[in-house]
């Protein structure tokens, strides 16, 4: 719903847009908790609301059709009223314990994902509830993040790939290519020679996947991470953050692909943790 | 005519990458997955996060900026709860 144009129309021009996660990864001060406790945080599973700077909540509701969502919109703008004097919002507790922190000189890579097609032969994909977004569904991008450490990013500006890099990509390949299945691994293998990523990725099944990337560098920062890698991917049931891959039958494998890609750290999309941050060893 | 038709920037862009997918050639399994350089091209841009429609609107994903920036450039607060973060998988 939040790629339907007139939504994204709405959501660029008219409000300021903000995402939350209620369950894993909170990412929230107490004082921003506390702020969100009747706005939304409660929500259970998935929900949608509109409030002022100041706290007045002026709708609540969305969900996953496009004409319900616009119509909370243009409800939402309808009933707000800038507030005077502008409310003072205090700053933010960035010691707070709530907050999930890069590590310091930490760089992030975007992590995507796609099934390239298949739905159309072979056993019939699988439906979601109706099947009114099936399709939409099939043509998601599933989204994720990377971060790799100071050290890391130094050792890649130099020209070396660092093994506790390597071992932090590979989660991302199996969930894609292995079916998030880690025994379903055969070997996996990435090398960085005068600036090109080149490795192989296969599973027990016999599956083979060629990875090419680029590495560039500028002052001993790193200024492209491009890794992409094509192959056959299976079935992946994840509360829908697989995106696509849920839609592929069980046992059937369909034609996949993966990147990671150098984030700009300016951008707030760089700022969601990494799914797998919370987990301890992470950056091991 | 077509591209006339689209009637704002982030249509353009649904279409372009649309596009893009519908270009991306299909596999196989048992099939060579090594990419040429115009596939390569073709699919960075096909998966590239900023190149989806939802993540051309500038999110915030810190509540406190998002209230000072509606308070300073007065427009209300579009908030999306997930189970998990609705931009990208956390």
């Amino acid at each position: 719903v939040l790629n339907h144009p007139d939504i994204v129309k709405l959501l660029r021009k008219r409000f300021i847009a903000i995402g939350v996660d209620n369950v894993d990864n909170l990412n929230m001060t107490a004082a921003e908790k506390a702020f969100l406790k009747d706005r939304g945080l409660k929500f259970c599973t998935q929900g949608m609301s509109v409030f002022t700077a100041g706290g007045k909540l002026l709708a609540m509701g969305g969900g996953f059709e496009p004409d319900q969502v616009k119509q909370m919109l243009v409800k939402a703008l309808d009933n707000y009223r800038p507030e005077e004097p502008p409310p003072v919002v205090p700053p933010r507790d960035n010691h707070d314990a709530g907050l999930i922190k890069s590590p310091e000189g930490a760089i992030v890579l975007y992590v995507s994902w796609k099934v390239l097609g298949g739905f159309d032969s072979g056993p019939p994909p699988l439906k979601t509830g109706s099947g009114t977004y099936d399709k939409k569904i099939q043509d998601a991008v599933g989204v994720d993040r990377l971060w790799v450490r100071a050290d890391e990013a130094r050792a890649l500006a130099k020209g070396n790939l660092p093994e506790s890099l390597r071992r932090r990509i590979l989660p991302h390949l199996t969930y894609v290519l292995a079916g998030a299945k880690r025994d379903a691994v055969r070997s996996f293998d990435l090398q960085l020679r005068d600036g090109r990523l080149t490795g192989s990725f296969q599973t027990k099944t016999g599956e083979s996947s060629q990875l090419v990337g680029f590495v560039e560098a500028e002052d001993g920062k790193v200024t492209r991470f491009d890794l992409l890698v094509r192959g056959m991917g299976t079935r992946v049931e994840d509360c829908g953050f697989s995106a696509s891959l849920r839609m592929v039958p069980e046992g059937r494998k369909v034609p996949v692909a993966l990147l990671i890609n150098l984030a700009d750290p300016r951008d707030d999309l760089a700022r969601v943790p990494p799914h797998r941050a919370k987990h301890q060893g992470y950056l091991k | 005519m077509f591209i006339k038709s689209l009637k704002s920037p982030a249509q353009l862009l649904v279409a372009c990458v649309a596009f893009t997918i519908a270009a991306v050639p299909s596999l196989r399994a048992g099939e060579d997955h090594r990419l040429s350089d115009t596939e390569f091209a073709t699919l960075h841009k096909a998966l590239h996060v900023k190149n989806q429609s939802w993540a051309t609107i500038p999110w915030k994903v810190s509540v406190t900026q998002a209230r000072q920036l509606a308070a300073r450039e007065r427009k209300p607060i579009f908030l999306v709860v997930n189970t998990g973060n609705c931009l990208g998988w956390t």
